[in-house]
């Protein structure tokens, strides 16, 4: 048998071990001299990384405060929030849709805060679209609209539907590239929301609903399987030729379009949903005034460029201009559906079940 | 002595109540109400108290695609076992029972395999599907999940397979058939009596693993088949029901319970001890047999290297639609991505070395420990690990969260990495503490009570005559939680605080945002990190165990 010389072999492991635990203590002491210091505003992003680098590069070139940004989706990011309070280490929430925001209010994440350059911007457009939160916990600092993504060398421009209901029609069997509104709760969840809300409006909740139900079953029909997580994976299927639309914020398909080369245009839909992209102060936030500058710059002239040059987003405030290929908000307004976000956030599951029970049979 | 004995019993059983039975108590509690709640938070509770109810629960019941998802999930999970049981057994058995050529080459191959995170390996297969569109099967549906799980279950039950045949000794099967035993009764009566513990722990933990995914079945489980954890995860993270989620997350943890104790009720009416001098390992050196399983297990060994391929492709390309490899290539994704998490690195090596070292220093002391006499209750210990190796990683994460946020635990959240490291420590703990005690098992009391004899004490006993023999399992043990810890990602969005961003979390952020070649990227420095050290560490575990032999 050998025995090994393990007096000394134990010694340097637990003298390893004590390095390893110094480092780990002198990395969180000396590199990042506490969790953040007072020149830095902590920001919880529903955003691809790349981007929005380059936008929270831009406002500490502008004000030189750093941001540390924690990415995720924003079911992601908002659990982390509920579970976390108590000890809050974000400063604000950044991106997602309203109806998440709506939910992830009645947890008490968030507190009200009045950005000075939308003050005096009602909580609806038009008296019927939901545009900020009235008690101004959440507020948008872009919008898109939501229509339809194309693959122009699959569909010709003649064929492309014109109305949401001819998706549901046999012409475009096995070219649908579907949301789940499980898991795309911004698209999937809102695509269905609209045409529920609008069959429910046309015909009564109890008609509507079941004709809503039809329709949910013919568009499926139509649908290429698997049925996407989020409008991303969606736009690069379509992108890739799985099928030939797919239902996205009209922004989305330019930007794929640009970046990875894919035959995408979007269309703009009657009965469309203008839709408020939107932040927020959390509730506890560790670096109020950061925070507080931070949103305010976003909502400045120079943030609301920057929307337009990186995201190619387009702005709210007057005097910033639109970018190539986005729309304004009275060119949407007149055709926007009077889309209630909150009976969605309050009717998902429902939603949800519907598309559960036309999927799995 | 006795006061000693009791004092090292309070602390150990401390240590695991404070990060294992409190957290699960906590997230069992959340399952009763609508929002997270920690146990250490008594004025809430006191509270709410009157509010709990069985509602989420009966929801469940009463919700046919929900109570399907649990059907649908255990079914799952017995396919999965079966199939990874079928293709491993005989790379088992070529490893540990024959002249196999390169086996070192082979078992390593296939450890790249387990560092390798389930949402890239899926991200392949989607790759595959969308870009080459050559593969025989739909990749989203049951056939497709099913494949790709048990594709990712292979090499831990190759690993414990090995082990188990290993732990064979020649001289039983010579001496029955001297004794005019038949082979049948050999098989029934010695070798599967003998095999049958470290197969058992296997597939317990590959049924564990299958049951309790999250990333794989998120991506590619079909509506009409849904996965509890999935239906779990959407419920807490697109709707908030944070007490629907956790009611349907402890019902998966009853229904793993119970597999976990039809398990440890198997091994123990199965177990065997063998005693005596001389363990001897006849090894097949039959032509055929070698080549065969040689080729079989080269196949088999070669899945991950196609993976790594497909991967290191992705990392480098620049553009990539539908054709067979990139159109354009660059170097600046590994660049790009380290621009946004610099740390990354760091945070990775850092936390899954501590969770490493602290997994196997556990398991060590409560398997030498209990088989000692100086730590009681070997079984609860085991259970307890298993427990909470048979919750989700999310359901880890949520736990610790919602137990340790809060003004004066909240430092070990928020600002050091304790929480996430201690969450990926027990999360895995169940695998160190198989592998140490399969290792400790083969040990024969007589080396035991020699060494506790001619040295003086139990310290010099674990020093001189323990940790060389069990070294192979304790080195299979801190592997197995470093590489897995590696490609935590539900636990670590929820744990890890400010710039201890890990490269399994910021990959999946790239890749769930459609920046593919940057996840990659990432992923592939994962491997890069994991297979050096897996290789190094066989080669090492080889020798030592030579010399010891």
């Amino acid at each position: 048998m050998v025995i090994l010389k393990t007096g000394s072999k134990v010694a340097i492991v637990v003298i390893i071990v004590v390095i390893v635990v110094v480092a780990v203590l002198g990395v969180d002491l000396y590199v990042h001299p506490s969790s953040t210091s007072k020149g830095e505003v902590v920001v919880y992003a529903d955003y691809g990384p790349t981007l929005a680098q380059k936008y929270f590069d831009a406002f500490t070139n502008d004000t030189g405060i750093k941001v540390v940004p924690v990415y995720g989706s924003m079911g992601d990011l908002v659990g982390k929030l509920v579970a976390s309070k108590g000890s809050e280490t974000a400063d604000v929430l950044f991106g997602g849709a309203p109806s998440a925001y709506i939910t992830a209010a009645t947890q008490g994440v968030f507190q009200s805060y009045t950005p000075p350059s939308i003050a005096n911007q009602s909580a609806y457009i038009g008296n019927h679209v939901l545009w900020r939160d009235p008690n101004w916990l959440w507020y948008p600092f872009t919008y898109a609209a939501l229509g339809i993504s194309v693959n122009t060398k699959l569909i010709s421009n003649s064929s492309v539907p014109t109305s949401w209901y001819q998706l549901s029609q046999p012409q475009y069997k096995g070219e649908i590239v579907m949301e789940n509104p499980t898991t795309s709760t911004t698209t999937g969840l809102g695509f269905f929301s609209l045409v529920a809300q609008w069959y429910m409006e046309k015909y009564g909740n109890t008609t509507g609903w079941t004709m809503f139900k039809s329709y949910v079953h013919g568009v499926l029909n139509n649908s290429v399987v698997p049925y996407q997580s989020d409008d991303e994976n969606a736009e690069v299927a379509v992108g890739t030729g799985t099928g030939g639309i797919t239902i996205d914020w009209t922004y989305i398909p330019t930007e794929y379009a640009t970046q990875n080369g894919y035959p995408l245009v979007p269309h703009l839909m009657n009965n469309t949903i203008l839709g408020p992209t939107a932040m927020a102060l959390v509730n506890g936030a560790p670096h109020q005034s950061n925070a507080q500058a931070f949103i305010n710059w976003v909502l400045s002239k120079q943030g609301q460029t920057e929307i337009g040059i990186v995201f190619d987003k387009p702005p709210i405030i007057p005097g910033v201009p639109i970018p190539a290929g986005s729309f304004s908000i009275s060119q949407i307004e007149p055709i926007a559906f009077p889309y209630n976000q909150t009976w969605t956030a309050d009717n998902a599951n429902n939603i949800t079940a519907v598309f559960n029970e036309y999927a799995s049979s | 002595m006795n006061v000693k004995k009791g004092f090292i019993n309070i602390l150990f059983y401390l240590f695991l109540i404070f990060f294992i039975v409190l957290p699960l108590i906590s997230f069992i509690l959340t399952s009763f109400y609508k929002l997270p709640i920690s146990i250490f938070d008594f004025s809430a509770i006191r509270n709410i108290i009157g509010t709990f109810s069985f509602s989420n629960y009966k929801l469940f019941f009463s919700n046919s695609y929900y109570m399907k998802s649990l059907e649908d999930t255990l079914i799952l999970g017995i396919a999965v076992t079966a199939v990874s049981l079928a293709i491993s057994l005989p790379v088992s058995y070529g490893l540990s029972r024959t002249t196999m050529k390169g086996k070192q080459v082979i078992r390593s191959l296939l450890m790249m395999g387990i560092g390798i995170p389930g949402f890239i390996l899926t991200y392949d297969f989607i790759i595959l599907s969308t870009d080459f569109r050559h593969l025989p099967f739909n990749i989203y549906s049951f056939e497709g999940l099913l494949i790709v799980m048990s594709l990712t279950s292979v090499p831990f039950m190759v690993m414990y397979g090995t082990l188990a045949l290993g732990n064979l000794d020649q001289r039983l099967i010579e001496s029955a058939r001297a004794n005019g035993v038949s082979e049948a009764k050999i098989f029934y009566k010695i070798i599967l009596p003998l095999v049958f513990p470290g197969f058992a722990a296997g597939m317990i933990i590959v049924f564990l693993l299958a049951t309790g995914s999250l990333s794989i079945p998120l991506l590619l489980a079909p509506t009409n088949f849904p996965i509890i954890t999935a239906l779990a995860y959407t419920q807490l993270f697109s709707f908030f029901k944070w007490g629907l989620a956790s009611a349907m997350l402890v019902l998966l943890l009853l229904v793993n319970i119970f597999a976990i104790i039809i398990y440890m009720v198997a091994i123990r009416r199965s177990s065997s001890t063998v005693t005596g001098k001389g363990f001897r390992i006849k090894y097949n050196d039959n032509k055929a047999v070698v080549i065969i399983l040689t080729l079989y297990s080269a196949v088999v060994a070669v899945l991950p290297i196609i993976e790594i391929v497909i991967l290191g492709l992705s990392a480098f390309s620049y553009r990539w639609i539908g054709t067979i490899t990139p159109t354009s290539y660059t170097i600046h994704n590994f660049g790009n991505a380290f621009a946004i998490y610099p740390f990354s690195i760091w945070s990775t090596i850092i936390t899954c070395l501590l969770a490493g070292l602290i997994a196997v220093a556990i398991s060590l002391v409560s398997t030498y420990g209990t088989r000692t006499g100086i730590i009681y209750g070997r079984r609860v210990i085991d259970f307890m690990a298993m427990v909470i190796f048979a919750l989700s990683n999310v359901m880890v994460g949520i736990s610790y969260l919602a137990l340790y946020s809060n003004s004066v635990t909240g430092i070990i959240v928020s600002d050091l990495p304790v929480a996430m490291i201690m969450g990926y420590v027990f999360a895995r703990l169940g695998y160190s503490i198989r592998s140490v005690g399969i290792s400790l098992d083969s040990v024969s009391n007589s080396l035991f009570e020699a060494g506790k004899i001619m040295l003086k004490g139990r310290f010099s006993n674990l020093l001189y005559v323990i940790l060389p023999l069990a070294l192979p399992g304790i080195i299979e043990g801190f592997l197995l939680v470093f590489v897995r810890s590696s490609i935590d990602y539900a636990s670590t969005i929820l744990l890890a605080p400010l710039n201890w961003s890990t490269l399994s979390l910021a990959s999946f952020s790239f890749i769930s945002t459609g920046e593919l070649s940057l996840g990659a990227a990432l992923a592939f420095i994962i491997i890069m990190i994991t297979l050096p050290i897996t290789s190094y560490l066989y080669v090492i575990r080889g020798r030592s165990f030579r010399e010891v032999v």
